[in-house]
């Protein structure tokens, strides 16, 4: 058994709209443990999104804490929770997750530049990991140009270039089709067994959650197995 | 960050170069507001000292003195303080049958008063030997050139001069109404004399740098040589900066509200592609960009785009409000660019736009990065209670304005500034009702049309910046209107009359009244003096005779039968215009104290008349008082003409051939003055337009902005089975419904806002009654709304619908 990277206890979130209160979390627990990749599947509604939203920092709990790293995430400051974002874990949307008016290779590096990190320390681990991608011919390219294959892998290469210890991904396959996604999963089930990174992913696909080495089932707001 | 930001800007060319033009547009029109009053002065003030150009003391003849003098400029030379002394001959003659202004100086003097910028010809050769110099006016309207001989004629004298010199309209030849004739004094004796001979009217002293200028008129004053003559400072800087501010302070007043305007739009223009920047922002948060590293993206991005907006807004605002200057005023006036107020126009643009890009940044801190991922706009409770707080704070002031007397002129601007407001905070809750209306049509353009209005609030920033701003350009042209009307309105009260000057105080009017098609004629004491009250110190004009009230048709406040009996009297009563009871608190027994030629005596007030005559800055006084108090005689019969007033002057000029009276109807004695007010009238008016083009520019280019933001909005709608077609009537329909609010709520506060400006323009010492042309408003807001509706069409917006846009 690995070391726990990410504990969520007793998590709560509702969202209102109007007068209707939704409760969308009612009080979920989860681990992670160090190179471990967990699907986390469900039915539309169930929760599963805006828990992967809680455990990486980008939404907020009502209620509940998220140890993530040995940091508690509501306990930390902006800057060190960017801080982290740029060394320790990164998160891929089911879609839209690159800057548009940035090339592929901007896209890519933008958390090292945001890190100050001088290109010739990490332009020929970036080149390894967009060839490793297949967007070696890519490079220059922008969003827009790319097919949604493309750019899923560009986001998830740009997961990768900060050697995080762990990577939340919302539906990565959501926009692909049967063969891009499986290929999207094969690189991720790859990355998460040559390079230990943990993974988190959220998806609707029960074939693609069996890559994962655990599943995670929620329904109505809680984990049901 | 650079890197990034630079990234940005690049990515939405279009957007960048509209906003930093947006930007631009708004530190123009803050520069023209701010600049609008100084320039009026200084083309006030370059008028009035078009004649005494850079002397301090004016010497000149009156009634009581002979009116033609041997050059008796040697005593002055001699005192302290003086630093030169240039006597002037100015006559009326006539040239063919036009009577032009003919003024002599000693041979080679005539720059020393102030520099004539010749276009043809040479300034040297002006007043040596029989050489003369005219405008380009004069020149063009005699059909005239440099080496033509002219001859001039007054009576039966007359001399012959050769045009030596083509001036611009600058210096002397600003007053050229009647034309100007620049000469020698020598030359020009001639019209009066038998023989050339060194005599003057006029004399120009310019005092040494640092000389008490006051105490040099005293002391001349006391001279034997001038006890009988005028002696006056040349410059009168009150009466100019009264001039100057009663013909800007309408437009200095609607100024304020282009000033706010132009801050509010370049906000609004930022907000308007809030969304996109909270989804970017969004990207950035999820890779790990620190709060200072986002900030510092978007300020660089905003500083870029400010800066370079507040640069070209600058060269804009030179170049644009120059040329208006240089168009409306005078094309030969050199009009001074304050530096200061260029910076302070760029620096409140700058810092608009500064702080209007970070709110957007702001605003993403508050929230987390999922709630910006998906640019969540909360629904703003502010707004909510705004609108009634703001519409109630309205009303409350407005009561007070119009019930509390005294807090009227303070509360008028209050008023006006938060009647305003709650146009702004409230017009988009209109918009937002007219679109719920719309959306009960069955048309699918219009319920797509109706959804976007409800959602997007790009569409409510874009009816407030049209609502107000159209109500700002509304307010703008009635400033223009009734700054117009007050100066204008009384010169049908003047266009029977007939100035005749140079006439001595013991003249006979029945001889006047003998000339045929002369009605009456009235000895008058017509000149400027000082009114000071408790509250006020005004520059007057007084109609100095007891048949004074004969010759204007006032209204009385005061029974006529007082105002009668006591102007027929021999004690000091003055008759005031309303203006000053309104202002002031001015009433009928109060002492006052009134300044003529030099002298102050106590006056009483004895009644209260109306008339919009020099917008109410008028004096009656019976001249027998005005001889016994200020020992001043009339120098001038007003005649009134029955019929054609210009052959009834020519029957005046005949029958007075040998007295040297000088016969002008009042409409070209007082044409200068005209001229000079109209061309305000048209700086306000041109610039009435140009702000207003401004407005909606920078409205139009707002909308494009915020509507570069729906571009996926759109894309889903065509996905959806939407034609292109319907798509467009979908946005036409928003713009229609966009220009139609914003034209029904200006309209509607328009009168209000103008009771308001009037109030307010108490507290710049003027009183008008309340003056509202709806067709002026009405026009200004149908052509507003009608092009902000063509937009679509206008922009081809079917052309950029692309189904493919994600």
């Amino acid at each position: 058994m690995g070391e726990i990277i990410l504990k969520a206890e007793n998590i709560k979130k509702s969202f209102v709209t109007g007068e209707v209160v939704t409760d969308v979390l009612k009080g979920v627990d989860f681990r992670l443990e160090e190179g471990e990749f967990v699907a986390i599947v469900g039915e539309s509604g169930s929760g599963k999104s805006t828990l992967l939203y809680i455990l990486a920092g980008i939404d907020k709990p009502d209620e509940g804490t998220v140890t993530l790293l040995g940091n508690d995430i509501a306990e930390t400051d902006d800057e060190s929770l960017a801080a982290m974002r740029r060394k320790d874990f990164s998160f891929v949307y089911q879609f839209d997750n690159l800057v548009p008016n940035l090339s592929v290779y901007e896209n890519v590096t933008l958390p090292l530049m945001l890190d100050k990190l001088k290109e010739r320390d990490y332009k020929d681990r970036v080149l390894e990991i967009i060839e490793y991608l297949g967007l070696k011919d890519r490079l220059a390219s922008l969003p827009r140009q790319l097919s949604g294959g493309e750019q899923q892998r560009a986001a998830i290469a740009r997961a990768l270039v900060t050697q995080p210890k762990v990577i939340f991904l919302d539906e990565p396959t959501g926009s692909l089709d049967k063969e891009r996604g499986r290929q999207v999963m094969e690189l991720l089930a790859d990355i998460n067994k040559n390079r230990g990174v943990a993974l988190v992913m959220v998806t609707h696909s029960q074939a693609h959650a069996e890559y994962a080495g655990r599943i995670v089932r929620m329904e109505d707001g809680v984990i049901c197995s | 960050m650079w890197k990034l930001a630079w990234k940005n800007l690049k990515a939405k060319p279009l957007r960048s170069a509209a906003t930093a033009f947006a930007i631009a547009i708004a530190v123009a029109m803050i520069f023209a507001m701010l600049s609008f009053s100084p320039a009026v002065y200084d083309f006030i003030y370059a008028s009035q000292t078009a004649t005494s150009g850079n002397s301090d003391i004016v010497i000149s003849t009156n009634s009581t003195s002979d009116r033609i003098i041997n050059n008796v400029a040697s005593p002055l030379k001699s005192l302290d303080g003086v630093a030169n002394v240039c006597p002037s001959l100015t006559l009326y003659a006539l040239l063919g049958d036009e009577y032009v202004q003919v003024r002599g100086f000693e041979q080679g003097r005539a720059q020393e008063l102030q520099d004539i910028e010749v276009v043809a010809g040479n300034a040297q050769d002006i007043g040596v030997s029989d050489n003369v110099a005219i405008s380009q006016a004069a020149a063009k309207r005699f059909g005239l050139k440099v080496g033509d001989r002219v001859e001039l004629s007054l009576n039966d004298n007359k001399t012959s001069v050769i045009i030596c010199a083509v001036a611009k309209a600058s210096g002397y030849f600003l007053a050229d109404s009647p034309y100007l004739f620049l000469g020698r004094i020598n030359r020009f004796s001639k019209l009066i004399l038998p023989m050339e001979s060194p005599v003057c009217n006029e004399i120009y002293i310019k005092a040494e740098a640092g000389a008490d200028i006051d105490a040099l008129v005293a002391q001349i004053r006391s001279m034997p040589e001038y006890s009988a003559m005028l002696v006056r400072r040349a410059d009168d800087e009150g009466y100019i900066k009264e001039q100057a501010d009663s013909l800007s302070a309408p437009v200095v007043l609607s100024g304020a509200a282009v000033l706010a305007l132009g801050i509010a739009v370049v906000a609004l223009l930022f907000l308007s592609s809030e969304s996109e920047k909270l989804s970017l922002i969004s990207k950035y948060g999820v890779v790990g960009a620190t709060k200072k590293q986002i900030a510092g993206i978007f300020l660089i991005e905003g500083v870029t785009l400010a800066g370079i907006g507040a640069l070209v807004g600058s060269a804009l605002a030179v170049g644009i409000f120059v040329a208006i200057l240089k168009f409306t005023l005078s094309s030969s006036l050199v009009f001074g660019i304050s530096a200061w107020r260029l910076f302070a126009a760029a620096v409140i643009g700058f810092a608009a736009a500064v702080a209007s890009s970070a709110v957007p940044v702001v605003r993403s801190f508050k929230g987390t990065i999922r709630q910006n991922q998906i640019a969540v706009e909360k629904k703003s409770k502010l707004l909510k209670i705004l609108c009634p707080v703001m519409l109630a704070l309205a009303a409350v002031s407005v009561a007070i304005e119009f019930a509390v007397p005294s807090l009227t002129a303070v509360f008028g601007v209050i008023s006006l500034a938060l009647s305003l407001a709650a146009l702004g905070v409230c017009i988009s809750t209109v918009l937002r009702g007219s679109a719920k209306a719309v959306g009960k049509c069955a048309s699918p353009a219009a319920n797509v049309a109706a959804v976007n209005i409800l959602r997007d609030k790009n569409f409510s920033r874009a009816v407030t910046m049209l609502g107000v701003g159209m109500t700002v350009s509304m307010m703008l042209f009635m400033a223009w209107s009734l700054t117009k009307s007050v100066f204008s309105d009384y010169v049908s009260d003047f266009d029977k009359m007939i100035f005749v000057t140079n006439v001595r105080a013991d003249v006979d009017t029945g001889e006047f009244e003998a000339v045929e098609g002369v009605k009456s004629a009235v000895k008058i004491v017509w000149k400027q003096g000082e009114l000071s009250g408790a509250k006020f110190n005004k520059t007057m004009n007084l109609l100095g005779s007891r048949d004074a009230l004969s010759l204007v048709d006032f209204e009385f406040v005061t029974a006529r039968d007082t105002v009668d009996e006591l102007l027929a009297g021999d004690e000091p009563y003055v008759f005031l215009d309303v203006a000053l009871k309104e202002l002031y608190g001015v009433k009928t027994g109060d002492v006052l104290s009134f300044t003529l030629e030099g002298k102050t005596a106590e006056v009483t007030v004895g009644g209260i008349l109306k008339h919009r005559l020099f917008s109410g800055n008028y004096v009656v006084l019976s001249d027998v008082a005005i001889s016994r108090l200020y020992g001043v005689a009339p120098d001038t019969v007003v005649v009134t003409a029955e019929r054609d007033t210009a052959k009834v002057a020519d029957g005046l000029r005949a029958k007075f051939a040998d007295n040297n009276y000088y016969a002008v109807d009042v409409l070209t004695a007082y044409k200068w003055d005209m001229q000079s007010t109209d061309a305000v009238f048209d700086l306000i008016g041109t610039l009435a337009v140009v702000v207003s083009v401004f407005i909606f520019a920078i409205t139009v280019a707002a909308s494009l902005v915020g509507r570069n933001t729906a571009e996926k909005s759109r894309a889903a709608l065509l996905n959806a089975g939407m034609s292109k077609t319907s798509l467009l009537k979908a946005e036409i329909i928003e713009y229609c419904l966009i220009a139609a609010t914003s034209f029904v709520l200006s309209f509607a506060v328009s009168a209000l806002l103008t009771a308001c400006l009037i109030h307010a323009l108490r507290l710049f010492g003027l009183y008008f009654e309340f003056m509202y042309r709806a067709w002026v408003v009405a026009v200004v807001g149908i052509v507003m709304s009608a092009l902000y509706a063509l937009t679509p069409v206008a922009f081809n917006f079917k052309k950029s619908y692309n189904i493919r846009k994600r």
